[in-house]
């Protein structure tokens, strides 16, 4: 028995059961968040050195598995990161009891969820570049189902991704040439420029992000922000291995200060442009790449704790892409659109569903007494010591959320015709869930240290990479 | 090998780079396509071994295959009713000759440097087809062109690749991804051809 074995080749076994279900949509969705979050637990609770004994004979779960002379490695220490990937895919799945998706989706997600969690452990790690593509393919019919139109956003996504492919690849090459290598070896350089060209590609960094506004105002909510969500995620872990792995790489000059500028220069730009947006399929869009240069931002101020910051914002991130996600699919399927001029004076009749996307905008954008404030105030906070300048950055780029949020609810509750009385046509199937997220999204703002430090020990599975608080 | 046939390899690269390029014609895109396979093949023959070159080019000719079922099974009609307009045509030559222009250029008098020698002609052939993959995917939005734009590029970049890593396992697994992308390339063919006619 092995751990890869758990939480890699077993949840695809699930995956078959879940297959032959699917005609079953309700039963599949829940059988999917039933397995995700079972694992999801294992992973968090798992003992060290585990050893199962019965009578005389022991069974112990070793952290290697040998595959055609390649390892695939879940230690200890990675138990904290795969059980996030899964409990992500647990929620996903049970949310998406709640749409009319691809019937496909829990019994893709899980292949998708252990390919990232193979992705993550694989060694030698240019496999996991291969992990990646395939997860990409996969994610296209359920991104773009056979009953609706081909978008320009999913082509983009698919080209970007596909270009960014050979960059990891080479660069994994030339990075276990580079391990040996002398230091004026051109090995580095090709190494280090594959991968930021890879990255910049991968994670919609600007320039390179214009799929990703694209493909949220084309694509089902409720599937782009599963993949939004995982994908970013995991690929800043990715890129978190390379520089746990190679000295040089995390010792080159000027790369903290290119982190926090790309960080800066996303949330700035992502902040401005989000402010003229009249779809909000699109704002939510610019709302993930604002995120992505939050972490960069975290990645650059590493020597400030930058790290602690990252690993503790994925769970506000989650609280909040859920609940965006959620109000905006169900507005999606009720109008059909998500532009503003489709779209009526939504507080009169759904008040449930406008405010929690509201409360979802004011939370990923860093409001008071909601789950991203105290990271993101943490991170304003250092963000200002190497430079003020970058400080006001990030505040004019977190300011365009605001007013973006802010030209939503006067959207929502301006009417032209004079309506006196507010009802509330949710059914409470909506109200429910809506509520018990918007409760978790206050209690995380109110009483952060009871759940965010635990996210901290995801970092343990990179213990060379410095993280000097 | 002797030279004229990487020669005429390169000749082949180049001519069906410029008919998949310049007109837009599924069948002859395609056909195109199959001959890139072929040539690159031929060319990275020199310093791979002949099984992993068979395994390339057996699945590089079974992507052309799928998409080609794929477009005789919807009755597949290219934009304009597979008419190019003239100014088209003449921008497109231009782009290729470009290309190959800065692609004959930087290989012969740049030159770059890895710690894996490799053969100048694969060199050309592999950054020309990247490059020119590159321009397919600039100019155009259909799936079909997409998807043989980004099989052109992955077909420069893999038979570079191939030099540099030989282990068979990559070899495999970049297989799969090959005949993923076609796969999804086909699905996104059938939904257009159901999205037009519901």
């Amino acid at each position: 028995m092995s751990s890869p074995l758990i939480w890699i080749f077993l949840p695809i076994l699930f995956s078959v059961a879940l297959f032959l279900t699917k005609s079953k949509r309700l039963l599949c969705g829940i059988l999917g968040t039933f397995f995700s979050l079972v694992l999801a637990v294992a992973a968090t609770y798992f003992p060290k050195d585990f050893i199962l004994g019965f009578g005389s004979n022991s069974l112990e779960v070793k952290d290697i598995m040998v595959i055609l002379g390649r390892t695939l490695t879940i230690t200890y220490d990675n138990l904290t990161l795969v059980s996030l990937i899964f409990y992500i895919n647990g929620f996903w799945n049970m949310g998406s009891c709640w749409f009319k998706t691809s019937k496909f989706f829990p019994a893709m997600s899980m292949v998708i969820t252990p390919l990232l969690v193979a992705a993550l452990a694989v060694e030698p790690f240019l496999y996991a570049a291969l992990f990646i593509e395939i997860i990409i393919l996969i994610s296209i019919p359920l991104l773009s189902p056979a009953n609706e139109k081909t978008t320009k956003g999913i082509l983009r996504y698919l080209v970007f991704h596909f270009l960014a492919f050979p960059f990891i690849l080479f660069a994994g090459w030339a990075l276990s040439g580079a391990e040996t290598a002398p230091a004026n070896s051109p090995l580095i350089n090709q190494a280090t420029i594959s991968l930021i060209i890879g990255f910049l590609l991968l994670l919609a960094i600007i320039p390179f992000h214009s799929w990703l506004p694209l493909l949220t105002e084309s694509a089902h909510p409720w599937m782009s922000s599963y993949f939004l969500i995982l994908l970013p995620s995991s690929l800043l872990l990715f890129m978190l291995t390379f520089l746990d792995r190679y000295a040089w790489l995390r010792s080159l000059e000027g790369l903290y200060p290119l982190f926090r500028f790309i960080g800066t220069s996303m949330i700035a730009l992502g902040g401005a442009l989000v402010l003229f947006q009249k779809n909000l399929g699109k704002a939510f869009g610019y709302a993930l790449i604002i995120e992505t240069g939050f972490s960069l931002l975290c990645f650059g101020l590493n020597e400030l704790g930058g790290m602690y910051y990252f690993s503790m914002l994925l769970l506000p991130r989650m609280i909040g892409y859920w609940l965006w996600a959620f109000c905006l699919g169900k507005i999606k399927d009720e109008y059909g659109s998500l532009e503003f001029s489709n779209l009526p004076a939504l507080m009169h009749e759904k008040p449930f569903l406008s405010g929690g996307l509201i409360i979802a905008q004011l939370s990923i954008a860093g409001i008071p007494m909601l789950a991203g404030f105290p990271v993101k105030r943490m991170i304003w906070f250092i963000a200002a010591q190497p430079d003020l300048v970058n400080a006001l950055w990030i505040f004019l780029g977190t300011m365009g959320i605001y007013i973006f949020t802010f030209k939503v609810m006067v959207h929502m509750i301006k009417s032209e015709d004079a309506i006196t009385d507010w009802k509330v046509t949710e059914n409470l199937g909506v109200i429910i869930p809506i509520l018990l997220v918007v409760g978790l999204t206050i209690f995380t703002g109110i009483f952060p240290h009871l759940l965010l430090p635990r996210f901290t020990r995801i970092l343990d599975a990179f213990p060379r990479f410095p993280i000097t608080p | 090998m002797p030279d004229f046939v990487l020669q005429i390899a390169l000749v082949l690269i180049l001519s069906s780079s410029v008919i998949s390029t310049v007109i837009h014609n599924w069948k002859l895109t395609l056909i195109a396509l199959a001959i890139q396979y072929l040539a690159m093949s031929i060319i990275i023959s020199t310093s791979v071994p002949i099984s992993v070159v068979v395994i390339k080019l057996l699945v590089g000719w079974m992507c052309c295959s799928v998409l080609g079922i794929s477009c005789f099974s919807i009755k597949f009609k290219d934009g304009h009713g597979g008419k190019t307009i003239f100014s088209s045509i003449m921008f497109r030559i231009l782009v290729v000759a470009l290309v190959a222009t800065i692609v004959g250029f930087t290989i012969t008098n740049v030159g770059l440097a890895f710690s894996v020698s490799v053969p100048s002609a694969t060199l050309l052939a592999a950054s020309f087809l990247i490059l020119i993959g590159l321009v397919q995917l600039a100019l155009t939005m259909e799936p079909l062109y997409l998807i043989t734009g980004l099989l052109t590029a992955f077909w420069g970049f893999e038979s570079f690749y191939s030099i540099l890593e030989v282990s068979s396992l990559v070899v495999g697994l970049l297989a799969i991804v090959n005949m993923g992308l076609v796969l999804v390339g086909s699905y996104l063919l059938i939904k257009e051809k159901a999205d037009n006619n519901p």
